[in-house]
């Protein structure tokens, strides 16, 4: 197995507050990569910086064998990595099938073609279906994005990431604000639309990552302490101490 | 949803015929009364295309207008034997080139900055315009200019000495503009723009390049104003610095917004009815842009959605009695 992408050495400060502290770990093909750590440890800072929201200070980001320090966010996005949000990031005013639409549009490089109607597009339009059905939001299809229910909008964030067809997906709290059966849903979700995709995710919910992830890294304080499979990250004392605190016998 | 689409269709072609035909049951100032309706409504769109569709509030939009009203009046005052509809594309594509060198420095800058910005800008063409006297007059304006004979193919010559042809000029070139613009936002460049508004960050995300679309949308919507702006200095046969300053400007937001902002029909509603206002109130007061103002005032603090939200509102009401109806039938 080859590794698709590569952190090494990632540093990064906010107008001098530091915030990682040489980041590594790799993600191979594939995989189900879990980020976890305490709140503040920095794992949207290590998103920001794969996806060229952030050029990190120091340290390089390889995805597929390439240094992508500097690139920015859109081309990131045409080279096959995709990202959803913590917070809701989607196209609130128009429907669920114009959001779906865009996302393939894109995909399909016909962002700027200005002489086909996209109604006239049959390739787009039995693919939004597709993913539609996918969604389970298909008879939301004409609903604008924003008078969705919060699951169905975090459903959408989803679907518009993997309508990318990307080769690395990397996913912010899908399940943030979801209850224990919304959480189930979409996991049920996920595993099923990442069908052999690499992905990083980022996740609070325990049983989620050990549910879904193949290996997990664990950040604090902006580095990584521990960075393996899941039975290995459970019995790692370091691990222990960040999530329980010292001293604490379990 | 078919039969939609048809009603649609004859109510465009009624409006359509009703338009062309008017010359012969309109007399020779309410004539002109429309033909201002229809550049206004052109430069209402353009502004429309920014700010409801890409969700930048430009004031300065008048800048473009402007360039392309002294373009055209400048061409046809020194550029011997010129056709009209050369001085007219002249017009329209200096706005172009005059907003996509401006883009390079709009396309930095969003929100508050962005709308600021727009207003410099329209400063400094205006003062242009006021300034460079031997190009553009100052402020006594550029006049003095004949609009050549329209030469069409298999049709011969047509002058330019009656209302009701520089009307027909004025019509066909505003309707094809008009439905350009309309297909535009059928194709995925139209969802590229509109994107825009709708959040850049999960644009950029899926792969779409925000200061291209950004680049791209200031040029068209510089080249629609620019258009509009030579159509002025066709039909005034003169052009002075009202036509680049401010208040231009803000005819034209507050057309769009009285209209309905982020729809294709509510900017050429809102310039009618604005222009009908201003033609029936300034008869009885020097006051009229305080009614004018109240309206502006009401429709923003009760209804957003303009006069196009009103007719919309009643259209689905009548629409739906209807389906009530036959469904009941059934």
């Amino acid at each position: 197995m080859s590794e698709i992408l590569k952190l090494d050495g990632v540093e990064h400060d906010f107008s001098g507050l530091k915030v990682l502290f040489g980041v590594n770990f790799y993600v191979e093909e594939g995989e189900r990569h879990a980020l976890i750590g305490p709140n503040g440890a920095g794992k949207t800072t290590v998103f920001n910086c794969i996806t060229g929201e952030l050029h990190p200070r120091k340290g390089s980001v390889l995805y597929k064998g390439n240094n992508i320090v500097g690139k920015h966010p859109f081309q990131n996005a045409r080279n096959g990595i995709a990202r959803s949000f913590q917070i809701t990031n989607i196209f609130w005013n128009l429907t669920v099938r114009e959001n779906l639409q865009s996302s393939i549009l894109s995909r399909v490089r016909r962002r700027f073609n200005f002489w086909k109607r996209i109604s006239a597009m049959d390739d787009v339009n039995r693919e939004a279906d597709h993913i539609l059905g996918l969604l389970n939001l298909t008879e939301e299809a004409d609903t604008p994005a924003g008078l969705l229910a919060y699951g169905q909008q975090r459903a959408l964030e989803i679907g518009l990431t993997v309508s990318l067809k990307p080769d690395l997906i990397l996913l912010d709290e899908p399940t943030a604000g979801m209850s224990k059966e919304e959480t189930h849903h979409a996991v049920r979700l996920i595993r099923s639309l990442t069908e052999g995709i690499s992905m990083v995710i980022i996740e609070h919910d325990m049983d989620v990552i050990f549910d879904l992830a193949d290996r997990i890294t664990v950040l604090q304080y902006g580095e990584v302490i521990c960075s393996d499979v899941p039975s290995e990250v459970r019995n790692n004392s370091k691990v222990r101490e960040a999530y329980l605190g010292e001293d604490e016998e379990v | 949803m078919m039969k939609h689409k048809r009603i649609n269709l004859i109510v465009a072609i009624v409006i359509l015929g009703i338009l062309v035909a008017a010359p012969f049951f309109l007399d020779d100032v309410p004539l002109r009364l429309l033909t201002e309706m229809c550049y206004m409504a052109l430069f209402a769109v353009s502004l429309n295309v920014l700010l409801g569709y890409g969700g930048m509030l430009s004031f300065g939009h008048s800048a473009y207008f402007g360039v392309g009203a002294y373009t055209t009046a400048i061409a046809l005052l020194h550029i011997q034997g010129i056709g009209l509809i050369s001085a007219i594309v002249i017009g329209g594509l200096s706005a172009l080139i005059i907003g996509a060198f401006f883009a390079v420095f709009l396309i930095r800058v969003s929100g508050t900055a962005f709308a600021m910005l727009t207003m410099a800008i329209m400063q400094i063409c205006f003062s242009i315009a006021l300034k460079w006297r031997s190009v553009t007059g100052g402020d006594d304006g550029l006049g003095g200019f004949e609009i050549p004979d329209l030469y069409i193919p298999l049709i011969g010559k047509i002058d330019m000495l009656e209302t009701a042809h520089i009307y027909w000029l004025v019509l066909v070139i505003v309707v094809i503009m008009l439905a350009v613009t309309w297909y535009l936002f059928k194709t995925p460049m139209g969802r590229t723009i509109i994107l825009l508004r709708e959040s850049t960050s999960r644009a950029s995300f899926l792969g779409y390049q925000n200061t291209m679309t950004k680049f791209i949308l200031f040029m068209y919507t510089a080249l629609l104003a620019g258009v509009a702006g030579s159509l002025f200095t066709v039909f005034q046969e003169f052009v002075s610095t009202g036509s680049i300053d401010i208040f231009r400007s803000i005819d034209a937001i507050l057309m769009t917004v009285i209209g309905g902002v982020g729809t294709f029909f509510g900017p050429i509603l809102g310039a009618i009815v604005y222009l009908f206002l201003q033609d029936l109130l300034s008869d009885i007061t020097d006051r009229w842009q305080f009614f004018v103002g109240l309206l502006f005032i009401a429709l923003v603090m009760w209804y957003r959605g303009g006069l196009m939200g009103i007719v919309t509102w009643v259209k689905n009401r009548f629409m739906e009695e209807n389906h009530l109806k036959v469904a009941k039938e059934k």
